[in-house]
């Protein structure tokens, strides 16, 4: 036998009464739908906060890198006054010992730093909840946890609220 | 000699639109030479050629059938300079600002999509929707005359093939108690944590124990991994993330299902429903975009503000009775006669021959 829309709406309406029931009975806390949907949102934004966060990291590092060459053919001698271009040209050519010995030193300095980055980009992202292992997940794990059962605190803070008004009333 | 060339913006090996074009390829055939072009062919889709090798130099007789989903704009640059009569396939366009907070780039394609349709309109000279929701949706950008026809529908495609062993197997072992089931691509419209969310309700809160197939690509990956981490924090138990299947293996979970489940916001067909349907699976829904007219009595439409709660009810519901899953069951093959591949392919040709 084909069920046909009279059908339909009974159900519906029998679905609609059930809901109602459990919520009052308890089982469906108030605000619980909308508990629910604020933590997966929260879930939600972290994940694009952090992958935001993240890629704009790697940028950095990436940018960092690229300014990491030093050389001395990037110092710039040129002029539009031809006697000042012949005059960098000769400080350049009596200084150049310095230059390169202050470059080796920011060369030297730079390599230290790209070694450290090395090192600390992989654990900000593991901290940030990136990868998949590692103390960091558990702890963006334990934050979620602690939000969720936040939220139930202030979910059973509202009903004892409305349960002292109720008891009030009684007493009155 | 004709050629009538088929034009989408992706293609995947089990996409929907995809497959519908497989099915129109076929049909077009026995009019001359056809081939389907895609802006973004997925890794391994070998029947479909890239947009990059469609022959530009060919002549005004030549026909474009475009299957419209989303804005692209070398497609829209192709559609827009080339002198072939266009047949628009509308298959609709998902809502942009769901995606604006967590995808802004696809956000800007879809309503990129909706411009492009509209400065295409000129250069159509055959609007096909398939759907009555979304032939609508197209006359209310000013096309006139939009044709229904679910053009290259193959609901029992899947009903058709062996189940997968291997996912049968599987799912034998994962699945405790009846399977609910849910098809779709991870895009926030869909919303998939309404039934992650609906699954804590009733292993939590009702006490019921289902177990919860979630199935398709993570098109938009932070909503997947979202949902998949809220059902791994409020630990709720039976939800397997099954992700992109094989026709076969899907085909093996629509055998075992006792039940389809969507929240979808947005719906212009959902071929996924009709396959449901095809696999004698009564569906859960919401009444909202083209649902109504593909579900109809078979399958049980709550209101547009149906939270989880109210779904997790439904599902009880139906759960326990048995007869009425039945009947529904009935009455989706019975609808599915309104979506005959051969009657819709026949149609297509026929209005397709009053253009070219």
């Amino acid at each position: 036998m084909p069920t046909n829309a009279d059908d339909l709406d009974e159900v519906l309406e029998r679905i609609r009464d059930s809901v109602q029931e459990r919520r009052d009975a308890g089982d469906y806390p108030p605000g619980l739908e909308q508990q629910l949907d604020r933590h997966y949102h929260h879930i939600l934004k972290g994940f694009d906060a952090e992958v935001e966060a993240i890629t704009a990291l790697r940028l950095a590092v990436a940018n960092l890198r690229a300014q990491s060459e030093f050389d001395l053919a990037r110092v710039d001698t040129w002029s539009k006054n031809p006697v000042k271009r012949l005059l960098h040209r000769i400080i350049g050519k009596l200084t150049i010992r310095q230059t390169r010995g202050v470059l080796t030193q920011l060369q030297l300095f730079s390599n230290a730093l790209d070694e450290v980055l090395a090192s600390l980009v992989p654990m900000v992202e593991s901290l940030a909840g990136s990868g998949t292992k590692g103390d960091g997940r558990e702890r963006g794990d334990l934050d979620k946890r602690l939000h969720t059962a936040l939220d139930r605190i202030g979910l059973l803070e509202e009903r004892l609220d409305r349960s002292l008004e109720a008891s009030d009333d009684l007493s009155v | 000699m004709t050629e009538i060339h088929q034009v989408l913006v992706g293609a995947g090996q089990t996409d929907a639109i995809t497959n519908m074009a497989r099915v129109l390829r076929e049909a077009l055939r026995t009019l001359g030479q056809t081939e389907i072009y895609a802006q973004h062919p997925a890794p391994g889709v070998d029947d479909v050629l890239p947009l990059g090798q469609f022959p530009r130099d060919g002549s005004a007789g030549r026909t474009i059938v475009f299957h419209a989903s989303g804005g692209d704009p070398d497609v829209f640059e192709l559609l827009d300079s080339v002198a072939e009569r266009i047949v628009l396939i509308f298959h609709n366009i998902a809502p942009a600002e769901q995606f604006d907070d967590v995808d802004p780039s696809r956000a800007e394609m879809l309503r990129l999509g909706w411009r492009e349709l509209e400065q295409l309109h000129p250069k159509v000279c055959l609007a096909i929707a398939d759907s009555k929701h979304n032939a609508k949706c197209l006359t209310a950008i000013g096309y006139e005359d939009v044709k229904v026809i679910a053009a290259g529908v193959d609901a029992y495609r899947l009903h058709r093939l062996t189940p997968d062993p291997a996912m049968w197997h599987r799912l034998g072992h994962e699945v405790h108690g009846p399977l609910l089931m849910y098809v779709g691509q991870s895009v926030p419209h869909k919303r998939p944590e309404v039934l992650v969310q609906m699954q804590y309700l009733l292993t939590r809160h009702v006490g019921r124990f289902p177990s919860l197939a979630m199935v398709g690509p993570p098109t938009v990956p932070v909503v997947n991994a979202a949902a998949l981490e809220q059902a791994r924090v409020l630990r709720v138990p039976g939800c397997l993330f099954y992700g992109q299947l094989t026709d076969s293996e899907l085909a093996a979970v629509y055998r075992r299902a006792d039940l389809f489940v969507t929240a979808s916001m947005h719906e212009g067909l959902c071929i996924p429903i009709l396959e449901a349907m095809a696999a004698g699976v009564p569906v859960v829904g919401r009444s909202v975009g083209a649902l109504p007219d593909t579900v109809g009595d078979a399958g049980l439409l709550l209101p547009v503000d149906a939270g989880p709660e109210m779904f997790a009810e439904a599902v009880g519901e139906l759960l326990d009775d048995e007869s009425l899953r039945r009947r529904m069951a009935y009455q989706g093959r019975q609808r599915l006669r309104d979506f005959d591949e051969a009657a819709a392919t026949a149609a297509f040709l026929d209005v397709l021959a009053g253009v070219v």
